[in-house]
C-alpha cells in the first residue's frame, strides 16, 4: 500500500527546542538600546492585571492606589498583544508551526464514484430480491465486508489517523511528527471459551483480557524488515513525559513476528487506580535493513520500571534513518482487580491507589478588619480560613463519639435526625448558681449555632466523613 | 489533514490537559515504617495523565456549559447526528471542539453497494449500525444523541435508536462530577450522594 520508495524527505525531526513566534521583540533581560528604543522588553511574567492605569480622577484619594510612574506602566500600544495575539497564545498547538510528516507518502484513492452510481443504479433496480427486503425490513448490511472496503481502499488509515489526532497520541510520541499509517495492523487478544478481544483505534481492554501477549498480523513482503514497540502513554509513575514499554520487537523478517529480535518481553498494561483511562499504541515501523540493538543491554524479561522507561520521541531521533512508522494502533484500558496481584507479585511494590486531586474551591483572602460577606456567620468564616487537618480532627473525634467499637454506629437507625429536640437545647446552660451576665440574655440557642447543629446532623460539608457508609470496603473481600 | 488543522486554530478549545490534572498518592508516603519491597516501588505523590480524553471519560472533564438559552443543545462531550437528505443519510458522531469522532454515510462505495433505496428505513438501519460499531471502535461509548422531539416520533428514528442500543452504545451522557466544597452550606438543598468518578466496580 505505502510506496516504499517515496519517503517524504520532511521527515527529520530536528534537536530543536520550539521557539517562541517572535511579537519583533526578544524575550530575554537583554537590554536594547536605551536611544531609539524602550528601556524595558516584553516580560513573560509581566501580570497585566495588576497593572492598572486609572484615570487618576480627582476625587480618587486612596494612598495606596496612584498614577503610575512611567517606569511602571505596561507596554504600550503596538509591543502590547491585543486580545487576539493573546488568545492566540493560549490556544495554539505547541507543535503546529512545524509539524512534520515523518511517515510514508500517502496513495491517492481511487475516486471512480459517478462510474460506480450509474452502475449501482443500474444493478439495483433489476435486483427485485433487494428490493423485496428493502421494503418488508429484512435488509441486512454486512458490517464486515463494509471493513474489508474499507482496508483495501486505504479510507480505514484516516479513520486510524483522526483517532490518533483525537486521542494526542502523536503530540506525546512524535511531538512535531505525525504520520498517516499504510499497513493496516490486525491485533487481537485472546479470551477464553475462544472469544477475542481485538485493538482497533482507542477501544477499551481490561488489563485482565490483556494479560498475555495478543496476535499481531499484518501484510507484508518476504523481505521487508519490521519493528513493533507497544508503549503505555499515560502510567508513568516517577518522570513526566516519559512511557514504559511493555514489548518491542525487532528485525522481524516479513509478518512473522517469532523471527523477530525481543527486546522487551510482553508486559500486560497496570493502570493504577483512580487515574482513569491510559492510552496503549503499538507501532510498526518499517526498517530499512538489519538494525543494532546492542545499545539496549537489559534484560528482555525485566520487570523493572527503571529499565522500562521509554521515550519514543528520543527513541526515533536516535534511529529515524533506518525507521519509517507505518502501522498503528491504540487501546485504552483502566484498572482492575487483577492489577492488585500483578503490582504484588510481579512488580514487587505496593499497589498505589490514586485520586482526582480537584482544585480547591476559592476562598478570598481575608485582606481587610470588616467582613463583606454577611451571608455566612462568624464560624463558617474562620473555618474557610483553618487548616482542614485540624477541623477533620475534630469530626473525626465526633464520630468517634458515636461509635461503638463492637456494634458500629449507635446513631443508624435514626431515620429524621434533625427532628430530636434536645440536640438544639441547653447548650448554654450556665453552672448552678451563678448569676446571668445580664437578665435579658436569652437561653436559646443561638442562630449561628443552630446551624452548625443541623449540618452536623445531616453529614453535611465536612461532616460528611462522620457517615459510615462511607466507609470503604476492600473489594478484594466482598468477592 | 489541512481541514483539522483549520479546525483546531479557529475554535479555542479549552484543553483538558492543562487544568490541574494531577492525582495524588493516599497510601503512607515519608515516616513509614515499611521499607520500600523493590526499586519499582519509590513513585511520585502526585501523576499526571496526558490522555486528553480521560477527564471526560471520567465525566470530571467540563462540558460547554452556559448555552442554555440557546435553540442547540451545546452541553454535551460527545453528539450524534443524524442526516437525512433527499438523496443520502449521514450520521456523525462529533465532539464538543468540533472534532468528528466517527461518521457513517451511505455516500460511501462499500456501503452503498448493499442498499436499495438510501433513504429509507433500511438504510437508516444500517447506517446506525455501521456508526456505532466505529464509535466504538475509537473507544468512545457514551453519545449525546441530537434530535428534535418531532424527530424523535418518526418510526424511522425509532429504529435507528434502536439499532444503536443494541451495539452497545449508551444514548446518555453521565452528568459533569462536581467536587464538593466542604465550607458551602448545603442544608437547604442537599445534594445527592455521588459515587467517586475513578471508583471501578471490576
Amino acid at each position: 500500500m505505502c510506496s516504499t520508495v517515496a519517503r517524504t524527505g520532511l521527515g527529520r525531526i530536528s534537536g530543536v527546542i520550539y521557539q517562541h513566534p517572535a511579537h519583533g521583540v526578544a524575550i530575554s533581560g537583554v537590554k536594547s538600546n536605551a536611544l531609539l528604543q524602550p528601556n524595558w522588553t516584553v516580560q513573560k511574567q509581566f501580570d497585566r492585571h495588576n497593572a492598572r492605569q486609572p484615570t487618576g480622577g480627582a476625587t480618587h484619594v486612596s494612598p495606596y492606589i496612584r498614577i503610575p510612574f512611567f517606569h511602571e506602566r505596561g507596554p504600550g500600544v503596538g509591543i502590547d498583544q491585543n486580545l487576539q495575539e493573546r488568545l492566540d497564545e493560549l490556544f495554539t498547538d505547541k507543535h503546529n508551526a512545524e509539524r512534520v510528516d515523518i511517515g510514508f507518502m500517502r496513495v491517492q484513492q481511487k475516486s471512480d464514484k459517478k462510474g460506480n452510481l450509474v452502475q449501482w443504479r443500474r444493478e439495483t433496480r433489476k435486483n427485485r430480491d433487494l428490493e423485496k427486503a428493502a421494503r418488508a425490513g429484512t435488509l441486512q448490511v454486512d458490517i464486515d465486508k463494509v471493513k474489508e472496503e474499507s482496508i483495501e481502499s486505504g479510507e480505514i488509515f484516516t479513520s486510524i489517523h483522526n483517532a490518533a489526532e483525537f486521542y494526542g497520541i502523536y503530540e506525546d510520541m512524535f511531538r512535531e511528527g505525525y504520520f498517516y499509517p499504510c499497513v493496516n495492523l490486525d491485533i487481537a487478544y485472546a479470551l477464553e471459551d475462544d472469544m477475542m478481544a481485538p485493538v482497533y483505534r482507542g477501544n477499551m481492554v481490561k488489563p485482565r483480557e490483556a494479560a498475555s501477549q495478543p496476535e499481531v498480523t499484518w501484510k507484508s513482503k518476504e523481505d521487508d524488515i519490521w519493528c513493533l514497540a507497544l508503549t503505555g502513554l499515560d502510567t508513568h509513575l516517577t518522570e513526566e513525559n516519559q512511557e514504559y514499554v511493555h514489548w518491542l520487537v525487532g528485525n522481524i523478517k516479513g509478518s512473522d513476528l517469532t523471527s523477530g529480535q525481543e527486546l522487551f518481553n510482553y508486559m500486560q498494561p497496570f493502570p493504577p487506580f483512580g487515574t482513569g483511562y491510559h492510552r496503549f499504541a503499538f507501532v510498526l515501523y518499517k526498517q530499512e535493513g538489519i538494525m543494532d540493538f546492542s545499545s539496549f543491554s537489559n534484560d528482555k524479561s525485566t520487570t523493572s520500571l527503571a529499565e522500562r522507561t521509554f521515550n519514543t520521541y528520543e527513541f526515533y531521533q536516535k534511529h529515524q534513518d533506518d525507521l519509517t512508522p507505518a502501522g498503528l494502533a491504540f487501546f485504552q484500558s483502566d484498572w482492575d482487580s487483577s492489577l492488585r496481584d500483578f503490582f504484588h507479585n510481579t512488580l514487587q511494590m505496593k499497589e498505589p491507589r490514586y485520586e482526582y486531586e480537584f482544585q480547591a474551591p476559592h476562598i478570598e483572602p481575608w485582606r481587610e478588619y470588616e467582613i463583606r460577606d454577611k451571608t455566612i456567620s462568624f464560624n463558617e468564616f474562620l473555618d474557610q480560613y483553618r487548616d482542614p487537618k485540624d477541623i477533620e480532627r475534630e469530626v473525626l473525634v465526633k464520630k468517634l463519639a458515636h461509635t461503638h467499637p463492637y456494634h458500629g454506629d449507635t446513631e443508624g437507625h435514626i431515620k429524621y435526625p434533625l427532628a430530636h429536640e434536645q440536640d438544639y437545647q441547653g447548650y448554654f446552660d450556665a453552672p448552678i448558681g451563678s448569676k446571668p451576665l445580664q437578665r435579658r440574655q436569652s437561653k436559646q440557642t443561638p442562630s449561628w449555632r443552630m446551624v452548625q447543629i443541623m449540618r452536623e446532623k445531616t453529614k453535611d460539608g465536612f461532616y460528611a466523613s462522620t457517615d459510615h457508609s462511607h466507609l470503604r470496603t476492600d473489594p478484594q473481600l466482598s468477592q | 489533514m489541512s481541514n483539522l488543522r483549520i479546525f483546531r486554530c479557529l475554535i479555542p478549545r479549552f484543553e483538558p490537559r492543562l487544568v490541574y490534572n494531577c492525582v495524588r498518592h493516599s497510601s503512607s508516603a515519608q515516616g513509614s515504617s515499611d521499607a520500600p519491597y523493590s526499586d519499582n516501588d519509590k513513585i511520585a505523590p502526585r501523576v499526571m495523565n496526558r490522555n486528553p480524553m480521560n477527564l471526560e471519560m471520567m465525566s470530571i472533564g467540563r462540558k460547554p456549559e452556559g448555552f442554555q438559552f440557546e435553540q442547540e443543545e451545546r452541553a454535551y462531550w460527545n453528539k450524534l447526528t443524524l442526516e437525512i437528505s433527499n438523496q443520502h443519510t449521514t450520521a456523525e458522531v462529533i465532539h464538543w471542539t468540533g472534532r468528528p469522532v466517527a461518521s457513517a454515510s451511505t455516500k460511501e462505495w462499500a456501503f452503498r453497494k448493499q442498499l436499495y433505496n438510501l433513504t429509507d428505513n433500511a438504510a437508516v438501519q444500517a447506517v446506525g449500525k455501521i456508526i456505532s460499531r466505529r464509535c466504538l471502535e475509537t473507544g468512545i461509548r457514551e453519545v449525546s444523541l441530537h434530535l428534535t422531539s418531532e424527530e424523535m416520533k418518526k418510526e424511522k428514528m425509532k429504529k435507528f435508536i434502536s439499532v444503536i442500543e443494541e451495539s452497545g452504545i449508551i444514548l446518555s451522557e453521565p452528568d459533569m462530577y462536581r467536587a464538593d466544597n466542604p465550607h458551602k452550606d448545603d442544608t437547604y438543598d442537599i445534594p445527592e450522594r455521588k459515587v467517586k468518578p475513578w471508583t471501578v466496580l471490576e
